[in-house]
């Protein structure tokens, strides 16, 4: 299933393109674009290191700021081949798998079979949360980076499979419905007695349904994502298999100086009699920020509450983030951020523990992080 | 010398446009196309509803910031922000922008699904005014 995975989008693309093609009244349309951001980012510990995502092996601590936990780049190219086929394409570049090589994050194309429903075949983001289909794009975010407490425990980026998207209008607000089936698999890291752990997590059977609903300043948000008979494997341990379910509610507000958005995650894995509940988490976020001109302040709290034992390391303890910041769009197509965060809790997904019982102890940290984010 | 004496007048005037009073802006559709509320525009040149083909003005242009700053309550780096959200997400495209008024009057004349937005002063019977911005 491994290999077949991208062999198939591609395949898929190769067809969709195919037909683009054939149907080419005029040459097709690209538009090539970018974005990108970079980031700094340090602490006040040397006992762990902060990463933003569990993909990474390693992070930032107080003696060893690093450029590399925000640090990231994506292009993508859009062509249009007519009213009816388009495909896109991108190229995305981070610390994440041991290493910064630009990966294929997405290549899918596009049928818009009428104006209120298209199909997708290939790699595509997998809207498991509010903001998981623009999580990297760092210039389209008031925040630094979307709160790890309720975006880390959802790995994968991207999956290969099929989508189908229908948008509707219904007492004036805008909805959209995606829903999509297919494949995902991705690399993690975890620690085992201060020791950086290479795993892989994997689903074959994958649905997903995603529902959004805009009007104005507002914007709605309900989600539900299976994977059945999902696999995570560590080397040395046996794999813990179920299905991996994650329900996700969001809202936002903007009205265009202030801005809410909030959202409330549950995971729940039925790991069908002795691993039941072995990953299952509660998390919830709520952040808020208002527009001075060019000059966004913002706060954010995050919490996480692990409940299986899926989330290992001594304590099931609580984590949660505050964080404070501001956004500064300083010239066109660029935005800086500052931002400063406590951490309390422990949930293994932010931190790559390095000493000896940090993990138990859990003690309060503070990360400084600053970003500039760019769109091209 | 004659490049750089334009390039500062054009810097001056560019100051001063943007000093003086926000053009007088009407939103335009085909001679067939029906009105609509300002809530409409602002959802669809917002991304939030994708039932027509918009055109718009180039970026750097004030007659861009000054449609977003009525429409939407948006300035240009809001607008940038929000159609990155959508472009990076792969969900569509932003509006095309075009050179000038004539520009999105033609194209607007050309499809019955097309909107756009022109200073009142380049308006002809080649449209129609869906929606007034002042």
């Amino acid at each position: 299933m491994k290999l077949q995975a991208p062999f198939c989008s591609a395949l898929a693309f190769a067809a969709l393109t195919t037909a683009g093609q054939s149907a080419l009244a005029s040459p097709p349309d690209l538009h090539v674009s970018g974005f990108g951001t970079l980031g700094y980012v340090t602490t006040d510990t040397n006992e762990a290191e902060f990463r933003s995502s569990a993909r990474q092996h390693k992070g930032a601590t107080d003696s060893s700021g690093d450029w590399g936990v925000d640090s990231r780049l994506g292009l993508q190219a859009n062509v249009t081949f007519n009213s009816v086929f388009s495909a896109v394409g991108q190229v995305f570049a981070s610390r994440r798998d041991k290493d910064y090589s630009p990966d294929v994050e997405w290549l899918f194309g596009q049928a818009n079979l009428n104006e209120w429903a298209s199909v997708r075949v290939g790699r595509m983001v997998l809207p498991t949360f509010l903001v998981s289909d623009s999580r990297h794009v760092g210039y389209a975010m008031h925040w630094l980076r979307v709160p790890m407490e309720a975006y880390a425990s959802y790995i994968p980026t991207s999956f290969d499979g099929v989508q189908g998207i229908f948008r509707a209008e219904l007492a004036g607000y805008n909805i959209t419905t995606q829903l999509s089936a297919g494949q995902s698999e991705a690399k993690l890291y975890s620690v085992r007695e201060q020791t950086v752990l290479s795993g892989t997590t994997e689903g074959d059977e994958m649905v997903s349904l995603n529902l959004v609903a805009e009007r104005g300043d507002w914007t709605l948000r309900a989600g539900y994502t299976l994977s059945r008979n999902h696999e995570v494997q560590f080397p040395g341990s046996p794999a813990v298999k179920g299905d991996d379910g994650f329900t996700g509610l969001g809202v936002k507000y903007d009205n265009g100086s202030l801005l809410v958005q909030s959202e409330y995650i549950l995971r729940r894995w039925n790991g069908r009699g002795a691993q039941d509940g072995y990953f299952d988490s509660d998390a919830y976020y709520l952040s808020a920020g208002y527009r001075f001109g060019a000059v966004m302040p913002y706060a954010t709290f995050s919490h996480f509450r692990p409940d299986g034992e899926g989330y290992s390391t001594g304590d099931r303890r609580n984590a949660q983030t505050t964080a404070i910041g501001v956004r500064w769009d300083a010239v066109r197509n660029l935005a800086l951020k500052a931002q400063v965060e406590e951490a309390r809790g422990f949930s293994g997904l932010q931190y790559v523990p390095v000493a000896a019982g940090f993990a138990a102890r859990a003690p309060s940290t503070h990360i400084f992080s600053i970003a500039a984010d760019f769109v091209f | 010398m004659i490049i750089v004496k334009s390039l500062i007048a054009a810097v001056l005037l560019g100051c001063l446009g943007s000093a003086a009073l926000a053009a007088d802006i009407v939103v335009i559709g085909h001679p067939s196309a029906e009105a609509m509320t300002k809530e409409r525009i602002a959802d669809l040149y917002l991304g939030k509803s994708h039932t027509a083909t918009l055109y718009d003005h180039r970026e750097s242009s004030a007659l861009y910031a000054d449609f977003y700053q009525q429409a939407t309550g948006r300035d240009v780096a809001q607008v940038k922000s929000t159609w990155s959200r959508i472009v990076f997400s792969g969900r569509g495209q932003a509006p095309k922008q075009l050179p000038d008024s004539a520009a999105v009057k033609k194209a607007v004349a050309d499809n019955p699904k097309a909107i756009g937005y022109i200073e009142r002063a380049a308006l002809d019977n080649t449209v129609k005014v869906i929606l007034e911005l002042k």
